[in-house]
């Protein structure tokens, strides 16, 4: 959070509707000075409707939005987009394929309010253009771009005139895995040496959780949990976000009141609530979530003797290399759930097998189903 | 066809071969290739070879009358240059004046269908102007109108001596003339250039629905106003689009015909088409060397025209590869302008359009017509004239022959044609393509020149081909002249078919001829609809090719019409029946609208 006072942007309150559907929802937050937040959810969740409000090419039905201090919507209050300031890189990143990367790059100097004189327009685009290195493409037509190339274009146009707040909308998304990797330490370089203030929209919980200062998790136009990535990653507050955030085996389960002591009933089994890492589990309303990370499963061919870890048969239904890890999926004999299993082994399983699965009752986090 | 039926006689195919032995198999591939290849190589050659005569053999004809000293059909004659001579030496034809007037009305017309098209192809493509479904409706619909019922419509509402309004304002300012005057080159240029504003606006309108919205936000957002996106976003990005359309507003012009012989008439104001076309049909005896020689000069340059917009609508495409697709259309606020410009914009709709076509229904209505509305004269006997006269009748039973027919064989003829240039490696397709598009220089009334002399030439051989003076000619040129367009209506929709549909019928056992009939004409089947309806209302609207091809006879109902208008100036009987052909036109445009059928693409809302 900033520590200067007043937010480059604050938005209270926002609400829009298309039709009868509600795609933003009474959302508020506050971007400090050069934080960067992340405004994570899957499509269609109304993210990128914020983004547009912010810069002014959407109008929200009510609500109130200021940038650096001033106030550029509200009631009888709707600024043009010329007027607010910000800078925005599209996902499709929007080059004007009919000017030059000097011509796109300079358009916001000659156009929207800065300091810099005119004399060093020229100046000052090369020096960004260094800044994003695609300095050698100053002549270079929008139409010879690549994807990437686009992108640092964009990137450049967004921050030549020095703007207030830079708006991101999925800027990484079309570009190929590895260029995104590096597009994205780039952009935190940019960050810390820039200082500027940026609203980043993603679907990639990657993507927000390496950059972002804080994260706004949002799902259905409102925003379900906000706050540091560290915290959000490791123990999120809602069932949405947990299942959103990583890969996780889900269960449905309940809790139910045996023998005047709590225990959850699930598909891999019976344990009391107490050995769990229950984090919004409430009796009151038995109907619950538990969450189980893949590596924290451990797998075999033969029982252990282990008897503090709960040990299940099951089926191997598919098996392989993925990444880092052997992922196997195995059918639970009992009650037939499919449980995907992470292993830094390479096992040579093969389907219809029969395995053990093993794993301990604190690694399993349970989470009330309606919230 | 029942689409289980049409799967089966897919598999009926496969399975036969599936169940003889494989050798027999490839054996039978082998022969049943040869004869597939016979069958494509017939109907395609056909088509493709007519296409090339029709387009090739009336120029030609019209080349060789322009350096024959006799008459064509004439054998004894000599090859000459004195027709040139007598052209451009001699001064035969004031051809600089032509020529000047002509480009006088070309650019006019270009000038005038750009600013007005362009304004309402923004405007409704990309702001929130207020009912602007209705004002499309209203600016699509003179597509119904043919340009010389649009001069008869100004001339009942603006002319100088009894239109309606002009006679109204010289009263109301007590004048002694008319304060403007529609028979000037000033007027033949707004009117020819109102006329074309219908399709320059949807030869734009698509660009602007294409542009990518984000184009234009992204703008705004670093600071450009909207007036400065317009300016340098927007309009750039169309550019290559209003290019072609003003290149082909501009080629329309250099030929343009009925508005100019129409309301030039009074002083004499010629351009190229209206020389070639008095040359021919009202000097005695009729000076077909001369003309053929002044014609060739002006396909000249429009060739020139033609070779250049090849190569700019060829480079179109590159250009156009960075924008992607906006998800929705968005548009643009227009705050308290909306109604202010929509008021302006209708107010320019109903002087320019709506006024006059309501103008000429009252004229229509009166026994005589003298400037002013008279209860007392109101009268059907016009209508009742347009029903019951027996040269009406026949000239509309002729017109309907020479549409249907024609849109019928021209259809076929485009549709082929297109396949051959898009799915075929022949090492002819591009010259075919190239032929495909060259009707474009050569305006109706040259191209009418060009194939009487053909007529002439060839009913020489035999009685059979003899077509002078028949309903063939008119139609064979009226297919000749929308041979360009359609074709490049016909290319765009075979383009989007993705040939490995068709290609998953052969590798199934499909023949050729079964596999063009089973899978592209049902993929097809709506792209053949809109080229037969567009040949339809275009050749029944065409007035150049039949007015030099006509004899007595063989009128059809635009000619007729004309006639009526230079020789009786008989303007209730005409305004009657040009309010009859203009419903009859748009009660066929509704009637295929209904059936989902336009031969414009308007998406939005």
């Amino acid at each position: 959070m900033s520590d200067s006072g007043t937010p480059q942007l604050d938005v209270r309150s926002l609400s829009k509707r298309f039709g009868d559907e509600l795609v933003l929802d009474d959302v508020s937050f506050e971007i400090g000075a050069d934080e960067i937040v992340a405004l994570l959810g899957p499509s269609g969740c109304g993210k990128t409707t914020i983004l547009r409000c912010i810069a002014g090419v959407e109008t929200p039905d009510t609500g109130h939005i200021e940038i650096a201090g001033n106030c550029v919507f509200d009631e009888g209050i709707n600024a043009a987009p010329e007027t607010r300031g910000v800078g925005m890189v599209y996902q499709n990143y929007a080059i004007w394929p009919h000017k030059s990367v000097y011509e796109n790059v300079v358009f916001p100097l000659k156009h929207a309010d800065h300091d810099v004189p005119e004399a060093e327009y020229e100046k000052r685009v090369e020096d960004i253009l260094e800044l994003v290195e695609i300095g050698e493409l100053k002549d270079a037509p929008a139409t010879d771009l690549s994807g990437g190339q686009q992108q640092r274009t964009a990137l450049a146009r967004s921050l030549v005139h020095d703007p207030e707040l830079l708006l991101l909308d999925e800027p990484l998304s079309n570009l190929d895995r590895e260029l995104r990797t590096n597009m994205r330490y780039q952009l935190q370089k940019l960050q810390h040496e820039l200082g500027i203030s940026m609203l980043y929209v993603t679907h990639d919980q990657e993507e927000a959780f390496y950059l972002a200062d804080r994260v706004l998790v949002m799902r259905n136009g409102e925003i379900v949990e906000r706050g540091d990535p560290a915290d959000l990653f490791q123990r999120p507050g809602s069932s949405f976000t947990r299942e959103f955030v990583g890969q996780w085996n889900r269960f449905e389960g309940e809790i139910v009141d045996e023998d005047s002591d709590y225990v959850v009933r699930s598909d891999l089994g019976v344990f009391p609530l107490s050995s769990v890492d229950n984090v919004t589990g409430d009796p009151e309303s038995p109907a619950i979530h538990c969450f189980l990370r893949p590596a924290d499963i451990d797998i075999g061919r033969v029982s252990s003797t282990d008897k503090r870890r709960i040990e299940l048969w099951g089926t191997v239904v598919a098996e392989g290399l993925l990444g880092e890890h052997y992922e196997v999926t195995v059918k639970l004999d009992d009650g037939g759930a499919n449980v995907v299993v992470h292993s830094d082994q390479y096992h040579e399983f093969e389907r219809g097998e029969e395995v053990a699965i093993r794993l301990g009752p604190g690694a399993m986090k349970v989470y009330d189903r309606s919230k | 066809m029942d689409p289980k039926r049409r799967f089966g006689t897919l598999l009926r195919g496969f399975s036969s071969r599936v169940a003889g032995l494989i050798p027999d198999a490839i054996h039978d591939r082998v022969s049943d290739s040869v004869v597939r290849n016979q069958e494509k190589r017939l109907v395609l050659g056909t088509a493709v070879t007519s296409t090339a005569i029709l387009v090739l053999i009336p120029l030609v004809f019209l080349l060789w009358s322009s350096v024959w000293s006799g008459y064509p059909g004439d054998f004894s004659g000599a090859l000459t240059l004195e027709n040139y001579l007598s052209v451009y030496v001699q001064g035969a034809f004031d051809v600089v004046g032509l020529l000047s007037n002509s480009i006088f009305v070309a650019i006019g017309m270009a000038a005038i269908a750009m600013v007005f098209g362009l304004g309402f192809a923004w405007l409704l493509v990309r702001t929130n102007l207020p009912t602007k479904g209705a004002m499309e409706l209203v600016l699509i619909s003179p597509y119904a109108v043919p340009s010389y019922i649009y001069a008869i419509m100004y001339i009942a509402t603006y002319g100088p001596d009894n239109g309606l309004v002009m006679t109204a304002l010289t009263e109301a300012l007590g004048l002694e003339a008319a304060p403007v005057d529609l028979f000037s080159p000033w007027g033949i240029v707004f009117i020819v250039g109102l006329n074309a504003v219908t399709t320059f606006y949807l030869l734009t309108a698509p660009a602007l629905q294409n542009m990518d919205p984000a184009l234009e936000e992204v703008s705004r957002i670093h600071g450009a106003s909207l007036a400065r996106t317009v300016k340098s976003i927007s309009f750039p990005l169309i550019l290559p689009a209003i290019f072609s359309a003003l290149l082909v507003t501009f080629l329309r012009g250099l030929g343009e015909f009925s508005v100019v012989a129409i309301l030039g008439a009074r002083d004499g104001f010629q351009v190229y088409a209206t020389a070639i076309w008095a040359a021919v049909t009202l000097r005695a005896p009729p000076q077909y060397g001369e003309a053929a020689a002044l014609s060739l000069s002006l396909v000249l340059i429009t060739a020139v025209l033609v070779w250049y917009y090849r190569k700019v609508t060829a480079r179109k495409e590159s250009y156009m590869t960075v924008t992607s697709r906006g998800r929705e259309p968005r548009t643009w606020d227009l705050g308290k302008w909306r109604w202010p410009i929509a008021g302006g914009l209708w107010t320019i709709l109903i002087v320019v359009w709506v006024l006059p076509i309501a103008v000429m229904v009252l004229v229509a209505l009166h026994s005589v017509w003298y400037g002013h509305i008279d209860p007392s004269a109101f009268t059907l006997e016009h209508f009742v004239r347009t029903f019951t006269d027996s040269r009406l009748r026949d000239a509309f039973a002729n017109s309907i022959l020479v549409s249907v027919g024609g849109a019928t064989f021209g259809t076929g003829l485009v549709v082929l044609t297109a396949y051959f240039t898009e799915r075929t490696e022949s090492r002819f397709r591009g010259i075919v393509e190239f032929l495909s598009l060259s009707p474009l220089a050569v305006p109706g009334i040259i191209m009418g020149t060009g194939l009487i002399f053909t007529a002439l030439w060839v009913g020489k051989l035999h009685s059979l081909v003899d077509i002078y003076g028949t309903l063939w000619i008119i139609m064979i040129g009226s297919i000749i002249v929308f041979i360009p367009v359609s074709s490049r209506i016909a290319v765009g929709n075979i383009v989007q078919i993705h040939s490995a549909l068709e290609e998953s019928a052969r590798v199934f056992g499909a023949s050729w001829i079964q596999q063009v009939r089973e899978i592209l004409l049902p993929l097809f089947k709506k792209t053949t609809a809109v080229l037969w309806f567009y040949l339809l209302i275009h050749i029944f609207q065409l007035l150049t090719i039949p007015i030099m091809t006509y004899t007595t006879g063989t009128e059809v109902l635009p000619v007729t019409l004309f006639n009526l208008w230079t020789k009786d100036a008989n303007i209730e009987l005409v305004s009657a029946i040009s309010t009859v052909f203009i419903g009859l036109t748009l009660l066929v445009l509704l009637l295929f609208r209904a059936q989902g059928i336009t031969f414009y693409r308007i998406e939005g809302k």
